[in-house]
């Protein structure tokens, strides 16, 4: 059958009698067995998703291929291959330091979800089921506060709580009389501490959503068969919120595996690494050259674990039928009456809001107004000025914030339109093993960033060096952003789509377009409210993004926070805090147009 | 005009495989309101869903003004947005950010066969006063009522002015009485285009009242095709039967050969009855199908008149009728009674029938 022209798509038309609109589409070889299995719509636009889709599945999945290639080779990366071994596993192992550091990590995340619990399991039970007032004010505090970087709080803390020049501890020395510091920021429980207080809002948040999916008839039989309060409470609220706290648990968990920021901020000057701390040390030594196999075992050995908790957090979502009565629909939960206790619950959220954010910004901001660390007294005061601000070195700053900039809108762009091509093969198409794509997506969730961003070094230096060098550009940041936030776009973009009738499509295509009509004129308008959101959402973390950025960072692809990073490991902390608040202050505005945003889209979780 | 010819699909899950359409074939000539007509499962969408293009079926073909659209054995193909076929969903589908007119509007300005921005004005004025929402014009469409969203849904499948209309369950999101009301101003609708439809339900009254043509479908395969009146009058098998408005079925055994005018004998437990064969030759073990309304107190004096006595056990006022269960030996029968003159519960009644209401017929579908 080749007697007809070849249209675009490699297929041969067959000129046929009968209704000229009708034109048949015959396959060059006739009784193909992809008869059945091929795309409904043969356009090029669900090829060019497809392929899209393909290939960055293709490329997440290589990265930690790689990594566990690397882990297992004798010698550099960049030596002829010469044997395979369990040599970097074992100097992981043997290294006291490194072996120190696993055990560090593990210690940091389990205080981190315990203080990310501590607070975030009562806000959420405040806000959902009680009579609390002011709880949009609320949610949009805490969903915020996911958003004050990490690298500043970790600052603030360490001011306060530093054991020679932190302000309480000097008060407590100098003015009460103590002989020694009382509280020392710089331990593994100091850091889990502040790291749990800046994830406390994502275990509101997620634990939030699960009691607002539970019905309330549950807990109002319970009240009848007699129970009291805590015994609700105790034997049926937690009972049935228990696979979705246990979900927030471990996603916390696997953030706290490879928080840089504040183990970076406060840990690293003294000589306390975690994983990513140490990871980084192992890539850039001092006096050393990188020890690429050795980060490539850590990373593995890291991978591992994250996995491990993955299958389990798949399991819980399996056996989830178990849980059946806590369904999506939106209840009208039972509200309880505060009453009198109405303080002491303002008193908690309080007291969380002063820890988490108050204190530590307002130390930030009055260590940038001083030559050098200070406690407040009449000679601190006189000696404020803006010179830490005028000292700022604005070639490397503007580079930064040129690149940020850059960033911040390519990488929310990219992200959702990836997403967009993800969740339509996946939830739409008709590809053969659709279903491994979401899984794929799914990945950088389970796996902590900061692998992905080693992984993207080691193929950067090794296996593209030659073909496309772009290590040290800021595409390869775009990259691993890309990589790093498409979780979170497809989970939005999935869960949108879900809800979109597949009719609205069909009806679009019995009118007689083609996938790329439907996607740009039915599809992403109906989608537009969660893109919006989704789009400053991203654009806002990767404003703020550290950890991915300082693994791959030089001198020529800087981003703001890799600026105030290198200001603070240098140990000039009055630029560091200077260059911070700047930051956050350039958060404000596109902060400002989020909240705008959520209001008028109505979108309310993260 | 529409000639469905040995289509098969399955569906594969992880599990299993179902067999949703099964070598059906049927064909739609110009200008006819043509009703898939069955129980959910039973293949009816997913046929019209391979007419429409939206499934791909394994085997079979499909032509459409006598070319083919969609065939396994010359491999052709025709996508869903080239045929030029206009669809009603069960959920309208209705786009929500757009108003009415853009609604309408969408396959002239889009489609395939793309119309001048003058004409489109024209053309969608016109479709939506058809359907009389042309004051509605720029609303937007989700604050229709679901009857209005029902008549958008049409007007916008007909816009493009199409030859073949295909109508998936389109009146069972509406409320009784609007559905009703929609039923009759369907039929009209179609009927003044001219267009050949193919027409989805589950719902009999739909496809007795709409129909030119019912087929009767069940697990995949059309069971009996005909006009609404042979389909009602003279089910082919119990399955339709019983399908079909309500009927008493009664296994029996034919013990003669069909007379002079086609009846027969049949034993059934409690006795004989004379019943007519319409579905041709029937011998052996078959079902006797009985319309609850053919059940008379009063004998009407036909010839081969069945009379059953029982015991009228229930009886239930439903308004312009009564309800009743009466027992003849071990056999309920369902009984249709005007409310004047429905006996006393516990009293004997005769029940009188005619020999061409007594439906023998093959038990398996």
């Amino acid at each position: 059958m080749t007697d007809g022209p070849v249209n675009r798509d490699g297929l041969v038309l067959r000129p046929q009698g009968g209704g000229a609109a009708i034109q048949p589409t015959a396959w060059a070889k006739p009784g193909r067995i992809s008869w059945r299995f091929i795309m409904p719509k043969e356009d090029p636009w669900a090829i060019v998703m497809v392929c899209v889709v393909g290939l960055f599945s293709l490329f997440i999945l290589s990265i930690p291929v790689i990594i566990i290639i690397l882990s297992f080779r004798e010698g550099r990366p960049i030596d002829p291959v010469s044997a395979y071994s369990f040599m970097h596993y074992a100097s992981v192992f043997t290294d006291p330091v490194a072996y120190r550091a696993l055990i560090n990590t593990i210690t940091f995340s389990l205080v981190t979800l315990l203080v990310a619990f501590v607070f975030g399991l009562p806000a959420a039970w405040l806000v959902e089921r009680t009579d609390l007032p002011a709880k949009p004010l609320l949610y949009t505090l805490m969903t915020l506060g996911i958003l004050l970087p990490g690298f500043a709080t970790a600052m603030g803390w360490l001011f306060m709580l530093h054991p020679r020049i932190g302000l309480v501890n000097v008060f407590f020395m100098r003015v009460v009389g103590f002989a020694e510091a009382p509280f020392n920021i710089a331990t593994i429980v100091g850091m889990g501490w502040v790291q749990g207080l800046s994830l406390a809002p994502i275990a509101f948040i997620m634990t939030a959503a699960v009691l607002r999916a539970i019905d309330p008839a549950l807990e109002e039989s319970a009240q009848m068969s007699g129970a009291n309060f805590f015994n609700i409470i105790r034997k049926v609220t937690l009972r049935l919120a228990w696979p979705g706290i246990l979900a927030a648990g471990i996603y916390i968990l696997t953030i706290g595996f490879a928080a840089f920021d504040v183990p970076g901020i406060i840990g690293m000057s003294n000589r306390i690494f975690t994983f990513s701390t140490y990871l980084l040390t192992q890539l850039a030594p001092h006096d050393d050259l990188p020890h690429y196999g050795k980060a490539a075992a850590l990373s593995t050995v890291v991978m591992a674990a994250s996995g491990l908790l993955a299958l389990w957090y798949g399991r819980l979502q399996s056996q989830a039928y178990r849980y059946q009565v806590v369904t999506g629909k939106g209840y009208r939960p039972r509200i309880l009456g505060l009453g009198r206790y109405v303080w002491l619950a303002w008193l908690f959220l309080g007291v969380y809001f002063l820890l988490s954010k108050f204190l530590p910004l307002l130390i930030v901001v009055w260590a940038s107004a001083l030559p050098y660390f200070q406690l407040p007294s009449e000679n601190a005061f006189k000696s404020m000025s803006w010179s830490n601000f005028e000292n700022i070195p604005w070639d490397m700053t503007l580079l930064g914030l040129r690149n940020t900039a850059i960033l911040m809108v390519l990488v929310p762009t990219i992200t959702l339109a990836c997403a967009v091509a993800f969740s339509w093969v996946v939830l739409r198409s008709k590809v053969p093993g659709r279903l491994a794509f979401d899984f794929v997506a799914f990945l950088p969730h389970a796996i902590p960033n900061i692998v992905f961003g080693v992984g993207i070094l080691l193929v950067a230096l090794f296996l593209l060096r030659n073909v496309i060098p772009f290590y040290g550009t800021l595409w390869i940041l775009l990259f691993v952003f890309v990589i790093g936030r498409i979780s979170y776009a497809t989970r939005m973009t999935n869960s949108t789509l879900i809800q979109v009738h597949k009719e609205l499509e069909e009806a679009a295509t019995m009118s007689g377009v083609g996938t790329g009509t439907i996607i740009r004129r039915v599809l992403l308008p109906i989608l537009a409210p969660t893109m919006i959101y989704a789009w400053i959402w991203m654009a806002l973390l990767t404003f703020r993004e550290l950890t991915l950025a300082v693994i791959l960072t030089t001198k020529d692809n800087l981003t703001l926070p890799v600026v105030v990073w290198s200001m603070w490991s240098s140990g000039d902390y009055g630029a560091a805090s200077a260059i911070t608040l700047l930051l956050i202050c350039l958060m404000v505005p596109l902060t400002a147009f989020y909240w705008w945003a959520v209001r008028k889209t109505g979108i309310q979780t993260t | 005009m529409i000639e469905v010819e040995h289509l098969s699909l399955t569906y594969h899950s992880a599990k299993q495989t179902h067999l949703a359409v099964d070598d059906v074939s049927f064909t739609v000539k110009q200008g006819q309101f043509y009703t898939l007509l069955g129980p959910s499962g039973c293949g009816k969408t997913t046929t019209l869903r391979c007419v429409a293009g939206l499934e791909r079926p394994d085997l079979g073909e499909i032509r459409i003004d006598g070319a083919p659209v969609s065939s396994s054995n010359k491999d052709v193909w025709i996508p869903p947005n080239r045929r030029s076929i206009g669809m009603v969903f069960q959920s309208y589908a209705i786009w929500p950010h757009m108003t009415v007119f853009e609604n309408v509007a969408f396959p002239l300005r889009y489609g395939v066969k793309k119309v001048s921005g003058r004409d489109v004005r024209d053309r969608v004025q016109k479709a939506l006063d058809l359907v009389q929402l042309g004051h509605l014009a720029d609303r937007a469409a989700p604050h229709l009522s679901g009857g209005q969203q029902q008549r958008l849904a049409l007007a916008r499948a007909f816009v493009m002015e199409p030859k073949v209309l295909l109508l998936d369950e389109p009146l069972s999101n509406l409320d009784a009485k609007l559905r009703e009301e929609m039923r009759i101003e369907l039929r009209h609708l179609v009927k003044s285009m001219g267009v050949t439809t193919i027409f989805v339900t589950h719902e009999q009254i739909e496809a007795l009242t709409l129909s030119d043509v019912i087929a009767v479908m069940k697990n995949g395969k059309i069971v009996q095709e005909g006009n609404p009146l042979d389909i009602y009058q003279r089910p082919a098998n119990a399955f339709v039967a019983d399908f079909i408005g309500k009927s008493n079925l009664v296994p029996g055994t034919v013990t003669t050969n069909p007379s002079a005018n086609g009846i027969v004998r049949v034993d059934c437990a409690w006795g004989s009855l004379a019943c007519s064969a319409p579905s041709g030759s029937t011998s052996g073990a078959i079902m006797v199908a009985i319309r609850p309304e053919h059940l008379e107190l009063t004998p009407s004096g036909s010839a081969d008149e069945n009379v059953l006595v029982g015991t009228l056990e229930a009886a239930a006022f439903v308004g312009n009728m009564t309800d009743c269960i009466v027992k003849v030996g071990q056999t309920s029968f369902k009984v249709q009674l005007h409310p004047d003159r429905t006996p006393v519960v516990g009293s004997q009644v005769s029940l009188y029938i005619a020999a061409r209401h007594c439906l023998a017929m093959r038990a398996d579908a």
